[in-house]
């Protein structure tokens, strides 16, 4: 652990751990951004319709 | 920018009770939003909205914003610094993030808490987005959780150049 931390002190490039954090990142976000778009009624800011989707006490 | 020691672990007690105290607030906030889904009562799923905009509002903005001052506070007055680890750049990043989102979000948790308070009325397809945002906020103050513990390695061009300096 420590030889691999003093390799990426030493090197130039990200660390792999960094890369692949990156991708996954990458990966939520776009699901993130796609839910949002896909079903704005549920997860976007076009969810302000209470009454429409709502219920209500008897 | 340095601190004495004293300060320096009051400075990172202080980070803590936030950085938990929001995580927890979340994990609290997500147990309202699964009960009212699940449950699917009215006077449930109102008093869900009600309770999620108070816990909102009073403690996981107040608890975000705290963390995320400290935080800086911390790193820029202590060896770590802001930019010369990638995994204290990292969780700067993901902090942001999360509190950019997380205030972007609340005016639509406190209409949805207001329409609960004045109406016989509660949203139930709103409470899905509850889910989504907060489960995603669960996910990166977890990841930011793990990134304290562990610290792994890698220093940025800006912290190796620093510590090249410092040698020097």
């Amino acid at each position: 652990m420590s030889q691999t931390n003093a390799r990426h002190d030493l090197g130039s490039t990200a660390p792999r751990w960094l890369k692949v954090f990156g991708i996954v990142a990458l990966v939520l976000l776009h699901l993130f951004i796609v839910l949002h778009l896909a079903d704005p009624d549920r997860y976007g800011p076009g969810r302000h319709t209470p009454l429409d989707h709502g219920v209500q006490l008897p | 920018m340095t601190m004495t020691p004293g300060l320096r672990k009051f400075v990172l007690t202080a980070h803590v009770a936030s950085s938990v105290g929001w995580l927890g607030a979340v994990v609290a906030y997500l147990a309202l939003a699964v009960a009212a889904l699940t449950n699917q009562d009215a006077q449930t799923v109102r008093a869900a909205w009600i309770a999620m905009g108070l816990t909102g509002r009073f403690v996981i903005v107040p608890l975000s914003l705290a963390s995320l001052l400290i935080g800086l506070i911390q790193s820029l007055s202590t060896p770590w610094g802001l930019f010369r680890h990638y995994w204290v750049l990292v969780k700067f990043l993901l902090t942001v993030f999360a509190t950019v989102i997380l205030l972007l979000h609340m005016p639509t948790v406190s209409y949805f808490a207001s329409v609960a308070v004045e109406t016989d009325n509660a949203n139930l397809d709103g409470l899905w987005g509850e889910l989504l945002h907060a489960g995603g906020g669960l996910l990166v103050l977890l990841v930011n959780t793990t990134l304290s513990v562990y610290k792994p390695g890698g220093m940025t061009r800006y912290g190796r150049r620093k510590q090249h300096a410092e040698v020097l």
